[in-house]
């Protein structure tokens, strides 16, 4: 059966549970708000069978810690892991085994779904596009120790060959930019790029790609990768 | 709420339903505990957690029921809520063969993590599908004896099978606290259980932070 969430007056007042929470200093006095926010979202959830009025909904955890995860996310509740650790920490544990307990593991596994959300939506979330695409690696040779250093830098969404050379060439402190280019490195082959280049379009794109910034004079015996996959 | 660790003659008991979702978990404990409820309830019935209390052979029990998200995404929710139980209830249904292969799943992750602490009570449910059955009776009950769990088959719909499944595990609980109190006396299970209790004085440097309680990730 199909749940309607609950409505907005519902979360204001979820809201205020959740806020006078926080601002409770005993643990005991924690839990209560807890609960009194728990019992909140059971009330306020109904099904969305208008005409199925005499059967009752039923709310076991396999509908409930999603609806709770949803809750905390609209009540922007971000202080839900220190709080649930305080109470952990501080209720006696003979109140941990009852319902106060119950709900308090709720609250921590919500937290934990919340913290380990972004592994679970890797394949299409936008989010974590975005992050790969925040920085940008580059291995800078050291001709003087005989090493290659990598250099992280943050990266602005279509950044091009001439700007990423500049940020390293600052990050590295070259004084000889001209002397430099950034490369591409594909199983220990080197491309040039060209200025207007942009160095993130074929980060993306999976394969064992690396970008180089060196000396244009400089011969490197770059390792090979092996072509495992 | 009793206290645990008081003298008072009720044992309590906590026991996590584990399984998929849709293998029926939550409407089997709410069939066992059901006569708490008002059928014309009005507003949503709450059965995430849920108190029943027994009377064996003149001991007072009382159980615990914990609930878990089945769906296989929150499977590494498994631990913080099957932390300190005494009984496990693992719910497949008969007419789901994968639902019975994660039950497997969970035998030997609480085999690992908790020992034979734990009891473990194996149920299939859905027993009014019996048309539809993909796991065979003998099947289960082979791996339940060779795991060392009880077995059951119910049906939450007819209300078959539940209540003896409920009074099987609470009777081995039961057992299985009078052995550990013989076997030791001194360091019984609910003195284990019970959470350090820092006392920190004044002028003493703060102890480091005490260990997260729900489990790692």
């Amino acid at each position: 059966p199909k749940i309607m969430l609950p409505s907005e007056s519902a979360l204001q007042t979820i809201s205020h549970y959740l806020t006078r929470l926080q601002a409770a200093d005993s643990p005991l006095e924690k839990l209560e708000y807890l609960l009194a926010a728990i019992a909140t979202i059971f009330n306020s959830v109904k099904t969305s069978q208008l005409s199925g009025s005499s059967r009752s909904l039923t709310l076991g955890a396999d509908d409930f810690l999603p609806l709770f995860v949803w809750v905390l996310v609209k009540t922007n509740f971000v202080a839900a892991e220190i709080e649930a650790e305080y109470m952990w920490g501080l209720l006696h544990p003979s109140l941990l085994s009852g319902e106060g307990g119950y709900y308090l593991t709720t609250l921590s596994s919500a937290v934990h779904v919340l913290k380990n959300f972004k592994d679970s939506n890797e394949e299409n979330n936008t989010k974590s596009h975005l992050k790969a695409d925040s920085v940008l690696k580059v291995v800078v040779p050291d001709e003087l120790h005989g090493s290659i250093l990598t250099k992280t830098l943050p990266a602005r969404p279509h950044m091009t060959t001439k700007e990423v050379c500049k940020i390293i060439a600052h990050k590295a402190r070259i004084t000889n930019p001209q002397d430099y280019a950034l490369y591409r490195l594909v199983d220990g082959e080197e491309t040039m790029l060209a200025d207007n280049e942009c160095p993130q379009d074929f980060m993306n794109e999976g394969k064992h790609v690396m970008l180089a910034y060196k000396r244009i004079d400089a011969k490197i015996a770059w390792p090979k990768q092996q072509q495992s996959n | 709420m009793a206290n645990i660790s008081t003298s008072t003659n009720t044992q309590n008991f906590k026991v996590v339903l584990l399984g998929e979702g849709c293998v029926g978990k939550t409407s089997l404990v709410l069939r066992y505990v059901e006569d708490k409820f008002n059928s014309n309830h009005i507003s949503t019935v709450q059965a995430s957690f849920l108190n029943k209390k027994l009377n064996i052979e003149g001991k007072r029990v009382n159980l615990a029921i914990w609930d878990t998200a089945g769906q296989e995404k929150f499977h590494a929710l498994g631990p913080i809520y099957y932390r300190s139980s005494n009984g496990a209830v693992l719910v497949y249904d008969i007419t789901d063969e994968d639902s019975f292969q994660r039950i497997k799943s969970w035998v030997k992750e609480l085999r690992k993590m908790l020992g034979t602490d734990i009891c473990l009570v194996i149920v299939g449910n859905k027993t009014d599908l019996e048309k539809d059955r993909h796991v065979s009776l003998e099947e289960a009950e082979t791996y339940a004896s060779k795991v060392g769990a009880l077995h059951f088959q119910t049906s939450a719909k007819l209300n078959q099978g539940i209540e003896e499944m409920f009074l099987t595990l609470t009777q081995k609980m039961l057992e299985r606290v009078a052995e550990q109190e013989t076997q030791n006396n001194t360091l019984t299970r609910q003195n284990s259980q019970r959470r350090n209790v820092l006392v920190v004085e004044d002028d003493q440097v703060p102890p480091p932070p005490s260990k997260h309680c729900c489990g790692s990730s």
